[in-house]
């Protein structure tokens, strides 16, 4: 008997429904995103994490797929900063590439839905199905307050979901919203005084947009004043003349274009809000108001933040000494087992004083870095980073550095290619480009294996508390050096005004523990990644450089086949050079190598230390370089050239991945360029002032 | 250990090391990383699958 089989019916792949989630900032978006996708984008209890727009898939609650795009966050579609411009350019379809959302989902801070809401009066001015997603409930119930949800969304005419995202409440609710079929309904607008609803329709039909877009559009530049009208690139002449016209003729109206359409959409936002929540009756002075009296207080905000980085710089060199020593004693195993197993010879050399030597010399530090990642993640969880930019505002806005500066230069202390995307925050271009320029200057987490092997060869006997002092010299220098050049720029290149700093402040929260401890194993994946990789590759060409081409004498010292080797050559051809800083050749071969990244410096030092001494030794690097000596039997590493030398790494511009960064932000060469020549010049200078100068007063 | 195993494995490491150095930017850029190594976060994970509805 045969079985006939029929062929299944051939059906169209499923439409991938396009979700954005917009909102304020810092009210959880990424927090929801990662949530929904299971992917893990940065998050952080200050404004202004997310400056791109992150693009993710997930399953509605049918098993259908989505797209869903997390976009920057902002106030009001009247944008002000390049990030906030990102969101509204989606949200408006403005974006080649990029489909214009068929669902906006707009998380809302629940505990400030009075402000919160106007970006959502504003989206639903968009005629896009929108859903609410009232996020941080579990505060509003803490400050006793309550919210009428079932009047909320009467009044806004959309679903309004209750969430609490960093917990995953309300997570399955959100998903059903969003993949409902046919989508929500379209929601109640702010009722607009009848003129403005009349010239926005009228400017709205000689716009050459798609309809659907037009009426927001056309809201959007009626509300624009004249010089920003002036500067808009988008559109042809005859539209900016139309709405200048339609402006004219509101404002014979008796009414302000400008202003009317935000008195509009608060008053609206008023009335839901005097219908639908109740305040609680306990203190208005929260936690948060407390905790800020101390930590925002001229004096004892300063003498908190000055503990807070002692502390963390203690820990770094107080907590991470146990596991160092497992990783140096690892390190030592492998080297000996290597030696044995293998016979002497150029390949052995090869493995262990190019391959061991240089890549081990940089996972040593490992412990170092996470411990400074945990307090970086510690601060930026728990909300002190805003308070943190509030007591630097002052200082900052006397050398023209923009108050919104400090999170990109702080974020700039655990790599400078975050804190330099970070700047889009800025409005100002100028302001903008400041910061970009001083960013560098903030000592990086590359850094700190430089400082720490030198700070062990400056006082190898020291406790942790001195130790962690000089480090944070080192980080001051970098800060001091930082606004110093800022106020150089402002008063020269870059001059403008500085606009005040309006930021918000975040309310205290416990630190997510599993935010923290992700955010360090990315790290050291990273971390791993990087010395597998780049810091191999360049430990066994490092190797080769000071191997090859090898002295004709066969019974030459290994210290003078170095000396002959391509490296040792190069030193030595660059040592009158940086003579003047008190360096020989083999910190020259360092400061080269330094120049693909920072802590190549250690494994250069390493890996000219364990070939000069032909492989004999097992020894740290620290105690290499406490031994060396120049010709006339002086060290070499004095104290003079110890400090020197962390300042040259303080000031110098050594990242070959963030000059391609800035020539990224920039869009030009010009400035990168300029950054690397000004950098190297002011980090010569530094040296050379530490060591001349101490000569001079006497010092070694 | 044979002198001339020892050199042509000596010269593949290297070899290998400087063509990785030169060829790595290009490969990055051609992959849409242009900022270098610390702002791409590695290890993305799969994005969560809904759980099959028990209803029939």
């Amino acid at each position: 008997m045969s079985t006939i089989v029929e062929p299944l019916p051939v059906t169209a792949p499923a439409r991938v429904r396009q979700v954005a989630i917009a909102g304020n900032p810092n009210c959880g978006k990424s927090t929801v995103f990662n949530a929904l996708t299971g992917l893990r984008q940065r998050v952080g209890n200050y404004p202004g994490v997310t400056v791109e727009r992150k693009e993710g898939t997930f399953f509605g609650s049918h098993g259908e797929q989505m797209s869903l795009l997390d976009l920057p966050g902002c106030y009001s579609l009247q944008v002000r900063s390049p990030d906030e411009a990102v969101a509204r350019d989606v949200l408006l379809g403005r974006v080649t590439g990029t489909p214009r959302p068929e669902v906006v989902v707009c998380i809302v801070d629940a505990t400030n839905l009075e402000r919160n809401l106007y970006l959502v009066a504003q989206l639903l001015e968009l005629r896009l199905p929108l859903v609410v997603g009232l996020n941080m409930m579990d505060m509003v119930e803490a400050a006793g307050m309550t919210i009428d949800l079932d009047e909320l969304r009467t009044r806004l005419g959309v679903p309004v979901i209750p969430l609490v995202a960093s917990k995953g409440v309300g997570l399955i609710q959100l998903k059903q919203a969003v993949s409902q079929t046919p989508l929500p309904e379209l929601g109640n607008r702010a009722p607009m005084p009848e003129l403005i609803e009349r010239e926005v329709q009228m400017l709205a039909a000689q716009l050459p947009v798609p309809a659907d877009v037009a009426g927001p559009e056309a809201m959007l530049l009626l509300t624009l004043h004249d010089r920003a009208l002036e500067e808009l690139a988008e559109h042809q002449r005859s539209v900016v003349e139309a709405t200048l016209a339609a402006q004219a003729r509101i404002e014979a109206a008796g009414l302000d274009p400008l202003s009317a359409p935000v008195d509009a959409r608060y008053t609206w936002i008023g009335s839901i809000c005097a219908a639908a929540v109740r305040k609680g009756g306990g203190s208005d002075r929260t936690t948060s108001d407390k905790l800020d009296s101390v930590l925002t207080h001229p004096v004892l905000g300063w003498v908190a933040f000055l503990g807070v980085m002692a502390l963390m710089f203690f820990c770094i060199f107080f907590v991470a000494e146990t596991p160092m020593g497992w990783i140096e004693s690892g390190s030592a195993l492998v080297e000996s087992w290597v030696v044995n197993a293998m016979p002497e010879g150029d390949l052995r050399s090869l493995v262990t004083d190019g391959v061991i030597a240089g890549v081990t010399g940089v996972i040593i530090f490992l412990p170092q870095i996470l411990i400074l990642y945990f307090f970086l993640g510690l601060l930026e969880d728990s909300g002190y980073m805003a308070r943190a930019a509030f007591i630097m505002d002052r200082l900052m806005s006397r050398v023209g550095l923009h108050g919104k500066s400090f999170i990109p230069l702080l974020s700039s202390f655990a790599c400078a290619i975050p804190g330099i995307m970070a700047t889009r925050t800025i409005e100002n271009r100028k302001d903008r480009l400041v910061t970009i320029l001083v960013a560098p200057l903030m000592s990086c987490s590359a850094r700190l294996p430089v400082y720490v092997i030198i700070i062990a060869v400056l006082m190898p006997a020291a406790g942790g508390w001195m130790k962690s002092g000089i480090m944070l010299s080192m980080y001051l220098i970098g800060i001091i050096a930082a606004f110093a050049m800022a106020w150089l720029f402002k008063s020269t290149l870059l001059r403008g005004e500085t606009p005040m700093l309006l930021l918000e402040m975040p309310p205290y929260r416990w630190p997510s523990f599993f935010t923290i401890v992700y955010r360090m194993w990315e790290r050291a994946l990273i971390f791993l990644q990087r010395a597998g990789t780049i810091i191999l590759a360049l430990s066994i060409v490092l190797w080769a450089l000071t191997t090859y081409p090898k002295p004709e004498n066969p019974d030459a010292t290994p210290a003078e086949a170095s000396a002959y080797s391509i490296a040792g050559r190069l030193g030595h051809a660059i040592e009158p050079l940086i003579r003047p800083l008190g360096y020989d050749w083999k910190i020259g071969i360092g400061l080269i190598g330094s120049f693909a990244a920072r802590e190549v410096f250690v494994s250069t030092m390493a890996i000219v230390y364990n070939v000069e001494d032909g492989g004999e030794s097992t020894e740290p690097l620290r105690d290499m370089m406490r031994a060396e000596r120049r010709a006339d039997g002086s060290p070499v590493f004095t104290p003079l050239v110890c400090i020197g030398l962390m300042v040259f790494y303080v000031l110098a511009m050594q990242c070959v991945s963030t000059l391609a960064i800035v020539r990224r932000e920039t869009n030009s060469w010009r400035w990168p360029m300029f950054q690397l020549a000004y950098m190297t010049a002011l980090a010569y200078f530094g040296a050379l002032v530490v060591y001349q100068g101490g000569r001079l007063l006497g010092f070694q | 250990m044979n002198p001339v195993i020892e050199q042509f494995a000596i010269a593949a490491a290297v070899g290998g090391a400087c063509g990785f150095l030169l060829l790595r930017p290009l490969l990055r850029r051609r992959s849409g990383k242009a900022c270098g190594g610390d702002c791409c976060t590695p290890g993305k994970i799969k994005p969560k699958r809904a759980k099959k509805s028990k209803r029939r």
